[in-house]
């Protein structure tokens, strides 16, 4: 799909506050690394965790970004969850371990986040296995 | 043993241990030397009443030198007091003096210590500026003087890059604050900074001549 | 273990049923551990699988196994698993089934067969003072360590024990322990302190040397900046306590309960620099702060020695008996200020006697 057949969903960031600083900046961060995903087709992450934001911020964060139309849970290794943010492109991606603590957190600006691709390595043990299922079925059948 | 550790054990001990000696040395020395012998008759007995009275009154500023003496007064107010609440008032202060006395009450909030530092340093700051821009001062200072204001100056300083984490880290950012004070205590004994005792001697010792003499002060 | 060497990390992901999509999430998490640009991830993720399994020798010295026990039983197993999946732990003799000469074969084996390459860690402190302390398989701790680093592209000191010395060294240290860095000077070392360390941080260091093949930013004690940069007391939850002037002074006073700062109480955390305050304990549960226990400063060179575990940092640390010094300096004081009174009077009666001639 070219860029310019992509929707682009209008949303009017009026929040109840003003943003803080830090959710400013982010914000401006953001729009930032969207230019580059639109100009260069660079995409680019931010890593929340590594950030120093004060209490409630994630959520100005989270509130200001909204939600899209995607929303992905991927099951590996503990959850994941993906969802694209009002902003298409913009991919919010949080991951926890098996107990549920938050290993990493992400806000992921690319069209279409790593997680959710099939690798083709992965894509080659499924043929494999799809192979010896139907060797099976013909076997039993 | 690392600079923090060295700080804290040897370098306090000792400067503790030379602060002891030089100010029981220097205030002994004073306090015994022969004084002239008064043959006149007392006006007055009540000497001691007249020492106190004095101590007091003297830290009042003159209503008739104000216009003169009132930048130097304010300012140096404003340090002694900025010095006595980062010292008595910040916690791990209290800390300190209290392993080594057992006293302990209770201390005051960062911020206003903080402030109180911030303060101090600009009061400390303002007074050297006067002491070298005023021409009479600067010919009545000699080295003591501004060495005096450097060890009062520093721990201050450095108590507050430390508390600021500015500059280095934090744990040599403490143990040149504790060093700093060794250098004030091992200079107090010694140097102009033995006004912190010798204030009270030395206003007592005029307040009772004073009294004895029936003057008004 | 020998034969996995041939097999890449990708084949060794696709024999335990790992998919790819399963190894991004731990590169994720670990560059997010690492404090590695996100981008990284996506690096180790695709690089990584192409490239053979590094060797890693596991060394125990003068230790409790604490470290290991921190390293193997961590909370999350599967995540913190996949670190084996990623290096092939070629001994370890706490861990490993073979013992004896066949132990030390692979040992041998692997040290050959990676000489230049594999990852030495070691666990606890070095006896250096009597060749005798601390032998395993006939060969000293002293020896076997200098023999064991002379192939190795790096060493990990995994513990404080070898990365400062730890509970061994401390006075009046008896075995004349020594730690890693003093022992291995011409390979680089990798200190990741602490009493045991968190187990992410060491798992995290040893995969950014796994992926990237070089060491992460270390400070001056050469601990990984990434884990050891701030101080406790910096990511301290309880810190506007401390900065409101609210303190604890007991251990069960109505401070303590209310969850305020510990500096009174001894804590170090103002000196110390781990990641305990963010990466916390038990997955991410709790730490000894949030326990109600100040910081022991256990990531910092000789703490056991300092004797102010429960003493407030700026309390001074007085060797002796500081009531009788003080009184005699006060006594010595005394003395020298009334022979200076004395000799000034003398002077004076000098001085008049003079005068009245």
């Amino acid at each position: 799909m070219p860029l310019e057949d992509i929707a682009v969903s209008v949303y009017d960031p009026r929040l109840d506050n003003s943003p803080t600083p830090n959710v400013q900046a982010l914000l401006n961060e953001i729009a930032t690394h969207l230019v580059a995903l639109l100009e260069d087709g660079e995409g680019s992450s931010i890593d929340l965790r590594g950030l120093p934001l004060m209490p409630g911020e994630r959520e100005a964060l989270r509130n200001a970004l909204g939600r899209g139309e995607i929303s992905a849970r991927v099951e590996t290794l503990g959850e994941a969850e993906i969802h694209e943010t009002a902003f298409p492109g913009v991919w919010w991606s949080q991951h926890r371990d098996e107990s549920g603590d938050t290993v990493a957190e992400l806000i992921e600006i690319c069209l279409q986040p790593a997680m959710l691709t099939s690798h083709p390595a992965d894509v080659g043990n499924g043929l494999e296995r799809l192979h010896r299922l139907i060797d099976s079925d013909t076997t039993t059948v | 043993m690392d600079l923090l550790t060295f700080a804290r054990g040897p370098a306090l001990q000792w400067s503790l241990i030379i602060f002891a000696v030089g100010m029981l040395w220097r205030l002994t020395g004073i306090l015994l030397l022969r004084r002239k012998p008064d043959h006149s008759e007392p006006r007055h007995t009540g000497t001691w009443r007249g020492a106190l009275k004095l101590i007091a009154t003297r830290s009042v500023p003159k209503r008739e030198f104000w216009a003169t003496t009132a930048f130097g007064q304010i300012i140096g107010y404003v340090f002694h007091i900025g010095l006595v609440i980062v010292i008595f008032g910040f916690v791990p202060h209290i800390l300190f003096i209290r392993s080594l006395t057992g006293l302990d009450w209770p201390g005051l909030p960062n911020s206003l210590i903080y402030l109180s530092g911030a303060i101090t340093v600009a009061a400390l700051i303002a007074v050297l500026i006067r002491r070298v821009s005023n021409p009479v001062l600067r010919m009545l200072s000699n080295f003591d003087d501004y060495f005096s204001w450097l060890v009062t100056t520093a721990p201050v300083v450095t108590g507050l890059l430390a508390v600021a984490h500015l500059g280095a880290r934090y744990e040599t950012l403490l143990a040149i604050h504790i060093l700093s004070i060794c250098l004030l205590l091992i200079w107090m004994p010694f140097g102009k900074l033995f006004h912190t005792v010798m204030i009270f001697v030395s206003r007592g010792t005029t307040g009772a001549l004073f009294a004895r003499k029936g003057a008004s002060t | 273990m020998a034969e996995h060497d041939e097999y890449t990390i990708g084949q060794h992901l696709q024999s335990q049923g790992i998919s790819r999509r399963a190894f991004l999430k731990f590169c994720t998490a670990m560059a997010s551990a690492l404090a590695l640009p996100p981008s990284a991830a996506l690096a180790m993720a695709s690089e990584l699988p192409g490239k053979r399994r590094p060797s890693v020798i596991y060394m125990s010295y003068q230790e409790c196994t604490g470290c290991l026990e921190s390293l193997t039983r961590s909370f999350s197993p599967t995540l913190e698993n996949l670190m084996f999946n990623v290096m092939s732990l070629d001994y370890d003799d706490t861990l490993q089934a073979a013992a004896g000469f066949q132990a030390e074969q692979a040992r041998e084996a692997a040290m050959k067969a990676n000489w230049g390459k594999y990852l030495m860690i070691v666990d606890g402190a070095i006896p250096n003072a009597n060749n005798g302390y601390c032998t395993a398989a006939g060969k000293s701790a002293l020896d076997s360590i200098r023999e064991t680093a002379k192939g190795a592209a790096a060493v990990v000191a995994v513990g404080t024990c070898a990365a400062f010395g730890g509970l061994p060294i401390a006075n009046p240290n008896p075995t004349g322990a020594t730690m890693v860095s003093d022992i291995v000077t011409d390979k680089p070392v990798i200190n990741v302190p602490g009493c045991p360390p968190i187990p992410a941080v060491i798992t995290g260091t040893l995969a950014h040397f796994l992926t990237f093949g070089k060491l992460p930013e270390l400070d001056q004690l050469k601990r990984p900046i990434a884990f050891y940069g701030n101080t406790i007391h910096d990511r301290c939850y309880r810190r506007p306590f401390y900065d409101q002037g609210k303190f604890a002074k007991t251990f069960d006073d109505e401070g303590a309960r209310n969850g305020w700062c510990l500096y009174e109480l001894g804590c170090k955390g103002p000196t110390t620099y781990n990641a305990c305050a963010t990466v916390k304990w038990n997955g991410g549960t709790s730490f000894p702060i949030q326990s109600g226990h100040g910081c022991f400063g256990c990531s910092e060179p000789g703490f056991w020695d300092r004797g102010d575990l429960y003493k407030p940092l700026s309390a001074g640390l007085w060797h002796g008996n500081m009531a009788a010094e003080l009184g005699t300096a006060a006594v010595a004081g005394i003395a020298i200020g009334g022979a200076a009174a004395m000799a000034a009077r003398h002077r004076q009666d000098a001085h008049q006697k003079k005068e009245t001639k």
